[in-house]
């Protein structure tokens, strides 16, 4: 066997191959023995030599987080139903008839002019999102009321995208540095999957990390107003939090009104709270009616309107998979909850 | 502690039976269901997960046979249904079902001496590579580096990086075959 052969399956086993690569990998290991004795030897000893740090695997460690979660159980098992305990349930999966979402791609559906001198833009309407692929590879998935920009020649001297709203990002393996701007921070890619919320008249910015790294630039801490970095590693979500300044009767973002930030270490499960709407799967894990509602105003292109200040307040955990009209949402938290609604078009109250 | 007697203590309720079985299992079912996974992270909790069943399910288990078969059936139970929900494809996965080796335990699970002369011949043999070649190694085993970002930190080329890990693999592979082909000679 090649020494080419021997590094690409070492790559494969390492998880550092990327599709194609990782396609080879397999077609070559299906296809010879000599290929397959090769690589199962080469996987178990990649396995084994976990036995060179084998503390970082902490039984007592695990140990207190099962006697945390399982203490936790007993807590919550008592406690008189509160407006949303039949939410516990309400891990309702409904499986709904899967609406589409296609990837494009990009290059042939913006006529850029060939010397690529247009800005594109790709503006994703309220109740939709999208999924596409930009020039260099990076997969992008954009939710509902979001707008990604781009700049001309992007990928070859500079990978900057602008971004007002939500997306996930699955950054193509280059040379050049992929950088996300949005309108206070900036973050900067190390070879990652992440997903970043930052729209521009929310009152949080977001960006949770699923592999690699990124660094985030910006007004990051309470008692300074300096822009620092911080990084973001594999499983860790940086949440910052505003306070509402009200002009002319509309809640805006300043940078200057931050009050909370925080980096929260998050396992795989927790990871579908920020990245299921990727896949048409929304999780509310103790977030706030007023929180949920914005989010579905925006998946459903509707207004909610909700004046009780209590209800909004209210914090519920539920999923909803593939439920693809603002109706089935509706009735699923009536029925887990005591809200009731009125719908009018477009517009619907809540109380 | 044999498996029996722990599932009597286990049904009487007896928190300390568990938090041994916990405990004496834990690392081990993590790396055999990372033979599955490829991610020590997910191996983790799944193991977590499976013992926390075990717990909540203590009084209406029948431990028909060992908690420790049982363990590892569901651990691999579990990791199977992870790669199916996510659409992993493994190929060491497929390699084990081609080959009929899918339900083997791992070998240093019935032998608990070969388990530590693995563990020695492994920490001795990382430790005599070359330095440059042992940093790139645990740089991507032990820090979860990419390729890319080794080669940035180290300020050598991406192939470099390809090139050393294969050279570690191997120069560990041939270390533990010595040990396990030892092993082989005494039961024969």
């Amino acid at each position: 066997m090649n020494e080419h052969d021997k590094i690409l399956i070492v790559k494969y086993i390492t998880r550092q191959a990327n599709q194609e690569e990782t396609a080879m990998a397999k077609y070559l290991i299906n296809s010879s023995k000599a290929h397959e004795a090769f690589y199962a030897a080469y996987y178990e000893t990649w396995q084994k030599s976990l036995y060179y740090n084998i503390e970082s695997i902490d039984a007592n460690k695990a140990y207190s987080n099962f006697l945390a979660s399982a203490a936790q159980e007993e807590t919550k098992k008592p406690q008189p139903s509160v407006i949303l305990r039949r939410l516990a349930i309400a891990a309702f999966v409904l499986l709904v008839c899967a609406f589409g979402i296609y990837f494009y791609d990009i290059r042939t559906n913006l006529n850029l002019s060939p010397q690529g001198l247009a800005e594109s833009e790709v503006n994703v309407p309220k109740g939709s999102t999208r999924k596409i692929v930009l020039p260099d590879g990076t997969k992008v998935s954009i939710n509902a009321g979001s707008t990604l920009k781009f700049d001309k020649g992007f990928g070859n001297s500079s990978r900057t995208v602008y971004l007002d709203g939500e997306a996930y990002f699955d950054i193509a393996d280059h040379d050049v540095p992929f950088i996300v701007k949005t309108s206070h921070h900036v973050i900067r890619d190390i070879g990652t999957i992440f997903n970043v919320k930052a729209y521009a008249d929310d009152l949080e910015f977001e960006t949770a990390v699923i592999e690699g790294e990124v660094s985030i630039e910006g007004r990051l801490s309470l008692n300074s107003d300096n822009k620092e970095t911080v990084s973001v590693k594999r499983q860790q979500v940086l949440k910052l939090n505003y306070a509402p300044v009200i002009i002319s009767g509309q809640s805006k973002k300043d940078v200057t009104d931050l009050i909370e930030a925080k980096v929260q270490k998050v396992n795989s499960s927790q990871l579908e709270a920020y990245t299921g709407w990727t896949e048409d799967l929304l999780v509310f894990e103790g977030k706030t009616f007023h929180e949920i509602t914005k989010i579905m105003e925006r998946r459903y292109d509707v207004e909610i309107v909700m004046n009780d200040v209590k209800l909004k307040n209210y914090s519920y955990t539920g999923s909803f998979k593939n439920v693809d009209k603002v109706e089935k949402a509706l009735k699923i938290l009536q029925e887990t909850t005591d809200i009731n609604y009125e719908k009018n078009g477009k517009v619907i109250t809540i109380w | 502690m044999t498996d029996g007697n722990f599932s009597r203590k286990v049904n009487n309720v007896d928190i300390k039976a568990f938090e041994d079985v916990f405990k004496c299992h834990y690392v081990k079912l993590t790396l055999y269901a990372n033979k599955f996974l490829n991610d020590v992270d997910i191996a983790e909790e799944i193991v977590s997960e499976s013992l926390a069943q075990l717990w909540e399910k203590r009084e209406s288990i029948n431990f028909s046979s060992s908690v420790t078969a049982y363990l590892y059936t569901m651990v691999r139970h579990k990791s199977m249904n992870y790669l199916k929900h996510r659409k992993v494809e493994n190929e060491y996965v497929n390699y084990l079902m081609r080959n009929n080796l899918i339900n083997e335990l791992p070998e240093h699970d019935t032998d608990p001496l070969l388990e530590k002369e693995i563990a020695c011949q492994i920490k001795l043999a990382v430790d005599s590579l070359p330095e440059r070649c042992r940093q790139v190694f645990i740089m991507s085993r032990f820090e979860y580096l990419k390729n890319r970002e080794i080669a940035q930190r180290l300020n050598i080329s991406q192939n470099t990086v390809e090139r050393q890990i294969t050279i570690a693999l191997d120069k560990l592979r041939k270390s533990l075959e010595c040990i396990l082909s030892a092993a082989l000679l005494l039961i024969l």
